[in-house]
C-alpha cells in the first residue's frame, strides 16, 4: 500500500535508514524540582525516578524542574526547566517511528546509534532526522526552534526545506517557515531562556505576524492529516464494497469465496484502513499540542499585555486571527478527536 | 433432623457465617477463597460483551494504559468498526490460557470463523488488562516492547 508520505518519511529516506526500529520507551533516571507526566488518559501526576514514559505521554517540567529520560538503547534525553516534552511513534511503510517532541522548552538529546530507523525529533515548527548525534533542541514559546548540534549530523526539515547540519553547526527555523541559514555556534553560550525571552520580545513586535507563523504550522498538520483523509476514505470504501461481497458469498454458502475475502479484510484492505486511521490521528495529536501549547500560551501573553486596552487595533487583529485558529481547530481537528484527547 | 444440633449456639454462628459468606459471594460476585481484580478470562469476555453490545468507544478501556502501543491513538469507535463490524455475535471458542497469553477462535460479524485470535496480557493494579490484541497472526494493536 502507498503510504502518506511525511516530512519525517522523506528525511527517513535521505538518511538511508530503514531497518526496523525499536518501540518507544523511555526510563525515568533523574528528576528534580517541579516535574510532572501526563498520563494517557491526560491526568498529571508527579514524575518519580524509575517511572517509564510510554508512547503518548509528556514530561512537564516548571522553571525549577528538570528530568532526565534514557531510550532503550542507552540514548539519553534531557528535559530541561519549563519545557513539554512528549514521547511519541508514527508508522511508516509498516515500521514505527520513535517520534521525540518539544511543544515549548528545551531538551538536550545524546543519542547513541539505533539498530534501525533513527527518531524522529520534532518541535511545533521542525523535524530533525538524526543518528548517534548529541544535538539540544530549544522550543520557544512562540512556535520557533532552535537545533544545536553537539556532535554527528542532524537533517532539519521544515515547510518543504532542509538543511544538513554538521557538529558545531546550529540553525533557527521559525514556526512555519523554512530553516533559517546554519550557524556556527562555537564560542556562544546558547542560553535557552534568553533565547526564548528573545523569542517572545521578537513576536510581541509584530504579534499578528507571529501568530499568523504558527498558523501556517498548524496548516501544515492540517494538511497531513487532510491529505490522508481521501486515502483513508478510499480505503474505509474498498474495505465495505469487500465485506458486502463476504455477506453475500456466506449467504450464497461459497465458502472458498467467503475464505478469500475473509484474508483481504483482515490482513489487505483492513489492515491498509487500520495503518491510514492511525497516522491520521498522529496529526490530529500534533495539531492539539500545538494549539494547547503555543497558541494558548502566546495568547495568555497578549491577553496579560493588552488588559489595559483591549480595543487596540493590534490586540483586535490578533484576536481575530487567534479565533479564526480555534474555529478551524474546533471545525477541522476536533472530529478527529475524542472527548479523552482534550 | 436433629433440632438440637441447630439450637447448639457454636453450631448457629458457623451456620449464620457459612450463610453470609455464601449470600456476599452470590450478591457480589466474589472469590473469598480466590484471588481479587479482573481475571484474564472476565477480562476477555468483557471486551467481547462490549463489542457485541456495540459499545465501541468503551473498547480501548480494556487495553492496558501503559503498556499497550498507540493508547491514544486506539481510543475512537472508528478504529475499531473495521476490526470488528457492528453485527453483535462473535463468540470465542477453544480458549486456553497459557500464563499471561490466552488464545482462542473467534467467529462473528461474518469476517471471523473459527479465525484464530491470541490476547497478551499485562496486570495493572489487580486487574489483568489486554496489551495486545492478534487475529490471524496480524497484530491489531501493539503492546511495548519490554524494556
Amino acid at each position: 500500500m502507498k503510504q502518506p508520505v511525511t516530512p519525517g518519511f522523506i528525511l527517513a529516506a535521505f538518511l538511508g535508514i530503514v531497518l526496523p526500529g525499536f518501540s518507544q520507551e523511555a526510563l525515568t533516571v533523574y528528576v528534580e524540582g517541579e516535574t510532572t507526566a501526563r498520563n494517557l488518559e491526560g491526568k498529571l501526576l508527579s514524575l518519580e525516578i524509575g517511572d517509564p514514559l510510554k508512547s503518548g505521554e509528556s514530561v512537564i517540567t516548571k522553571i525549577t524542574g528538570r528530568a532526565d529520560l534514557e531510550l532503550p538503547n542507552k540514548s539519553t534525553i534531557q528535559i530541561k526547566p519549563n519545557t513539554v516534552f512528549t514521547l511519541g511513534e508514527v508508522e511508516l511503510e509498516g515500521e514505527k517511528q520513535t517520534v521525540l517532541s518539544t511543544a515549548v522548552g528545551s531538551v538536550a538529546y545524546r543519542l547513541n546509534k539505533f539498530t534501525g530507523r533513527g527518531p524522529s525529533i520534532r518541535t511545533a515548527g521542525a523535524i530533525a532526522g538524526v543518528r548517534g548525534t548529541d544535538l539540544t533542541v530549544y522550543a520557544g514559546a512562540d512556535g520557533s526552534t532552535l537545533v544545536v548540534v553537539e556532535k554527528g549530523t542532524v537533517a532539519v526539515e521544515s515547510a518543504g526545506e532542509e538543511v544538513i547540519l554538521e557538529t558545531n553547526e546550529a540553525v533557527e527555523v521559525k514556526a512555519g517557515s523554512p530553516p533559517g541559514q546554519k550557524f556556527s555556534w562555537i564560542g556562544k553560550q546558547i542560553d535557552y531562556s534568553q533565547w526564548n525571552q528573545g523569542k517572545l520580545e521578537e513576536f510581541l513586535q509584530d504579534p499578528v505576524a507571529g501568530l499568523y507563523r504558527v498558523a501556517d504550522q498548524l496548516e501544515a498538520y492540517r494538511k497531513g492529516m487532510e491529505e490522508i483523509l481521501p486515502e483513508l476514505k478510499k480505503a474505509e470504501e474498498e474495505w465495505a464494497a469487500k465485506y458486502e461481497e463476504l455477506k453475500k458469498a456466506v449467504e450464497a454458502k461459497d465458502e472458498e469465496k467467503a475464505s478469500n475475502l475473509r484474508e483481504e479484510l483482515i490482513k489487505g484492505v483492513g489492515e491498509d484502513r487500520r495503518i491510514l486511521f492511525l497516522n491520521k490521528r498522529f496529526y490530529a495529536l500534533s495539531y492539539l499540542s500545538m494549539r494547547r501549547y503555543v497558541v494558548g500560551g502566546l495568547y495568555l501573553q497578549m491577553k496579560a499585555r493588552y488588559l489595559t486596552k483591549p480595543t487596540d487595533e493590534i490586540f483586535i487583529q490578533y484576536k481575530a486571527l487567534h479565533e479564526e485558529i480555534l474555529k478551524q481547530y474546533e471545525e477541522i481537528i476536533v472530529p478527529h478527536l475524542v472527548e479523552a484527547d482534550i | 433432623m436433629n433440632r438440637n444440633f441447630i439450637k447448639s449456639p457454636v453450631v448457629k454462628n458457623l451456620f449464620l457465617a457459612a450463610l453470609a459468606a455464601a449470600l456476599l459471594s452470590i450478591f457480589f460476585g466474589c472469590d473469598l477463597a480466590g484471588s481479587k481484580g479482573v481475571s484474564i478470562e472476565e477480562r476477555i469476555d468483557s471486551f467481547i460483551e462490549d463489542i457485541n453490545a456495540g459499545l465501541y468507544d468503551n473498547l480501548y478501556t480494556h487495553f492496558h494504559p501503559t503498556e499497550t502501543e498507540k493508547y491514544a491513538e486506539i481510543k475512537p469507535a472508528g478504529f475499531w468498526t473495521t476490526i470488528f463490524p457492528d453485527t453483535g455475535d462473535y463468540s470465542l471458542s477453544n480458549k486456553s490460557i497459557v500464563g499471561s497469553t490466552c488464545t482462542g477462535k473467534i467467529t462473528g460479524g461474518d469476517i471471523y470463523s473459527n479465525t484464530l485470535i491470541t490476547f497478551y496480557m499485562a496486570k495493572d493494579g489487580d486487574d489483568y488488562m489486554i496489551k495486545r490484541l492478534d487475529i490471524a497472526d496480524v497484530t491489531k494493536v501493539d503492546s511495548m516492547i519490554p524494556y
